[in-house]
């Protein structure tokens, strides 16, 4: 399997829709980054109230960038039919599947949080950190996300087995996940009134997305005076249950996924 | 249980049954997705839980689990067996629901220690107000606790207006999200209806208003002096009703009144009897003076809900000009009222932070003003009762227009310590002042006379309006109670149960204390240069004769 994983490993890193995807989305969000941080030169905005800012709007499309390399790791090779070749050439199924699920998910989960943290980097450098939070509940929340991350690449290892296609997963996945990690990271379903927004929420480890949404959001209050000149303070504290959901539902869901996943392929595989 | 619990439960278990079925299709015929259909309850039984969670839908969950079994296995035996199984666990859900008393249960407890802990975050004048959280924790944390368990919506409404009650800030207030619920249980805490409503007189005597025409046959009537009820003071009799000192009270559909809990303790004064007359049981033996001065008494039966008249009769009292917001109306030949119900001119205006937001508003009134002025008008009434408050700089820009000439100290905004994301206090704990704003005035109106009319429930910007034009040459301000005396600016925290609005910014006066709000000797930092008697005069004209009688004794004092 050591070999597959290399040799997928390989192919990954020197993928050009890859480089793409990941270029294009860093692009995008250095942009938005740079925009917000210079719409007001007078007082400029630092990274750690960016993070706690507008930050979380702009992070959601970095998860279709997930979907997109999740899908493209693990369902390329269902088109040009390596994998089947693979299979009939005598290689162990569990060494064709993980063979693929393991460099696509180094590349695509640590992609993504590199992508996630990049903006505020940039930040941080040019303006400075701030004293909105510290820096350690930012590489908290960062090092968090690795867990709803890996469960939503997970979740597109599945939709990609399933139809056996590099695109048709993540393209179907693209605009929930979207949707779903704004409805996390903002007061949406509080301000809709609607129950089942309120449902997911208030309960962020129920699908991944929320659960991104819900870690890159940090809990504020908003004061003002006479002026409407508006201040804010932050609590980035996470309570410990919801770290602890947040490790263990993530994993959890990891290990269903993949196994639903791997006995679909197990029955399925040379369809 | 909802409609979506049974929706959920009804298309789990059909789905369930389906799959007993096709079961022996899909070992005949091995098309590999067909085992996906084993994993389609997973998702319905998801979405059944999002029209709220709760423990009561677990064994709709479980049945699915054991139902998506049938995924990893071919055999029809198994499957059937997985799925039938699954769909009995899945049927389980209907008594849970059923009989479940927490079965979607609001949780007002934990909304309670949310609104606690914002509160006691970012309440601004614990200091000035001499607030004892820990008190207030131990007192009401096993109310709600209790109400948590009981589900009871109308006593939990009940219950936070009490608590609001305890900061004596017309800024602290809960908007229940079941307003029904609150509405029902506040007319039935209020009691029953015996025919009158009692009402503090200014010289200390008790006098029933709004009184229903079958007392007179007992010889009550309006203005009529009540000695006793139920043999006990008026005012010692409210100190027996649960909503004594609660906040603002939900009587009518959208329709509040504030009768306790007041931030200045001359307006609770004015109050302090306003309950009692809904106390008693099926008959109460109340005193009374008759027209000769000599005490009777009369048993009242009890003849419906009190709240209906005690409503009609705080609308009565605290009634204004009967015009819209910003809307004019001559009273003679030299007097013109501006009414303000609320400081909003529109809502672009309203959300600008620009210094020229209202210049529409202020360029209309000034014209209005001028002509009035061309026709003769020299003098102005501008009625604030029962405004609602708004905007400062709204306030700011329609105090420049008839204030005298020069420059007037509006506020200060607090100082914003960025650092500790905190407003800033000196050694002594004091807030410090940060930026100062002033208005120029205009004095459109000349030597003109300006009256002022208040209310009880005039507060937070209209509060403002009174503070700045209290004491300027040509103003009086006058009304049967002071303003409510509540200053500072508003922040809230949602909640499942409703909405809890607090004092959450920090506005200082000249003298870097806090603007306008009470402290703990009770008396905020606004007041009325005349205070209109409520006498038999005034009883007699509100509720005999219809009179505005506020507006008429301002007339009387313009002329």
């Amino acid at each position: 399997m050591l070999d597959i994983m290399k040799g997928q490993l390989r192919q990954l890193m020197r993928t050009r829709i890859i480089h793409l995807t990941f270029g294009v989305f860093a692009a995008s969000f250095l942009l938005i980054t740079f925009l917000e941080c210079t719409v007001n030169t007078d007082d400029p905005i630092r990274a750690s109230d960016f993070l706690c800012g507008s930050y979380a709007q702009a992070a959601g499309l970095i998860l279709v960038s997930l979907c997109i390399v999740a899908g493209l790791a693990n369902g390329a090779d269902f088109s040009d039919k390596t994998l089947y070749h693979e299979l009939l050439s005598g290689r162990r199924r569990s060494a064709v599947f993980f063979g693929r699920l393991i460099p696509g998910a180094f590349v695509s989960v640590l992609g993504t949080m590199l992508l996630l943290a990049l903006p505020i980097a940039f930040l941080a450098w040019l303006n400075g950190w701030g004293n909105a939070i510290p820096v350690s509940a930012a590489v908290q929340r960062l090092l968090l996300m690795f867990f709803p991350l890996l469960r939503l690449y997970c979740a597109q290892v599945l939709f990609t087995f399933a139809v056996k296609n590099q695109i048709a997963g993540s393209s179907l996945s693209m605009l929930p996940v979207f949707g779903l990690f704004t409805l996390g990271c903002t007061d949406a379903a509080a301000m809709s009134g609607m129950q089942i927004l309120k449902t997911l929420s208030g309960t962020p480890c129920l699908l991944s997305p929320l659960n991104c949404g819900y870690l890159a959001k940090f809990e504020s209050w908003a004061t003002y005076g006479i002026d409407l000149r508006q201040h804010y303070t932050y609590y980035p504290e996470l309570p410990a249950s919801a770290i602890a959901l947040t490790v263990t539902v993530s994993l959890v869901m990891c290990a269903v996924y993949l196994l639903v996943a791997y006995h679909y392929f197990h029955t399925d595989d040379l369809n | 249980m909802t409609k979506y619990d049974w929706l959920a439960i009804c298309a789990c278990v059909l789905c369930a049954l389906f799959l007993i079925r096709f079961a022996g299709r899909a070992e005949r015929d091995k098309r590999t997705w067909f085992k996906l259909l084993w994993l389609v309850p997973l998702p319905i039984a998801f979405l059944g839980d999002l029209s709220g969670l709760t423990r009561s839908l677990v064994p709709l969950c479980l049945g699915a689990v054991i139902t998506a079994g049938g995924f990893f296995t071919e055999l029809a035996g198994r499957r059937r067996l997985l799925s039938g199984i699954g769909a009995g666990v899945m049927l389980l859900s209907i008594p849970c629901c059923l009989l479940d008393p927490r079965c979607h249960a609001v949780h007002y407890l934990a909304d309670f220690e949310k609104a606690f802990t914002d509160m006691k975050r970012h309440y601004v004048l614990t200091a000035h107000k001499g607030i004892d959280w820990d008190a207030l924790y131990a007192k009401y944390q096993p109310r709600f606790a209790e109400i948590d368990r009981t589900q009871d919506a109308g006593e939990n409404a009940l219950e936070w207006m009490r608590f609001c009650g305890e900061f004596y800030d017309g800024h602290v207030n809960f908007s229940p999200a079941d307003e029904d619920a609150a509405r029902q249980a506040a007319r039935s805490a209020l009691g029953n209806d015996y025919g009158l409503v009692i009402m503090r007189c200014t010289d200390g005597s008790f006098a029933a208003v709004n009184a229903d025409d079958s007392l007179k046959a007992y010889g009550i009537g309006n203005g009529t002096v009540i000695t006793a009820w139920d043999g006990k003071a008026p005012d010692e009799v409210q100190k027996m009703s649960p909503l004594n000192g609660a906040s603002v009270l939900h009587l009518a559909e959208g329709e509040t009144a504030e009768l306790g809990g007041e931030p200045d303790a001359d307006n609770n004064l004015f109050w302090s009897a306003s309950l009692a007359a809904g106390i008693g049981g099926e008959r109460v033996k109340v005193r009374f003076l008759d027209e000769s001065g000599k005490e009777q008494s009369a048993e009242l039966p009890k003849t419906g809900a009190y709240a209906d008249r005690l409503f009609q009769a705080v609308r009565t009292i605290q009634q204004g000009v009967n015009i819209g917001n910003l809307q004019w109306q001559r009273l003679d030949d030299t007097t013109v009222c501006l009414r303000i119900k609320g400081m909003m001119y529109d809502t672009q205006s309203y959300q600008s932070s620009e210094d020229d937001a209202n210049a529409e508003m202020v360029a209309e009134i000034r014209q209005t003003l001028l002509q009035y002025r061309e026709s003769g008008v020299r003098d102005l009434v501008i009625d604030l009762r029962s405004n609602t408050g708004g905007s400062g700089s709204m306030v700011r820009d329609l105090v420049s227009v008839v204030a005298p000439e020069g420059e007037h100290f509006y506020t200060a905004n607090g100082l914003w310590d960025d650092e500790h994301r905190t407003w800033a206090t000196d050694a002594d704990g004091n807030y410090t002042a940060e930026r100062v704003f002033t208005l120029q005035g205009e004095q459109l109106l000349g030597d003109g006379r300006i009256t002022v009319l208040v209310n009880s429930e005039s507060i937070s910007a209209a509060d403002h309006m009174v503070h700045l034009m209290r004491g300027m040459e040509h103003v009086t301000v006058m009304g049967f109670t002071e303003p409510n005396g509540s200053g500072q600016a508003v922040g809230g925290t949602r909640l499942e149960s409703g909405v809890l609005m607090f004092s959450n910014c920090v506005m200082l006066d000249e003298n870097g204390e806090i603007f306008v709000d009470s402290g703990t000797d009770h008396q905020s930092g606004n007041g009325v240069d005349v205070q209109i008697p409520f006498d038999s005069a005034a009883i007699h004209a509100l509720f005999d004769e219809g009179r505005d009688y506020v507006l008429d004794y301002a007339m009387r004092g313009q002329s």
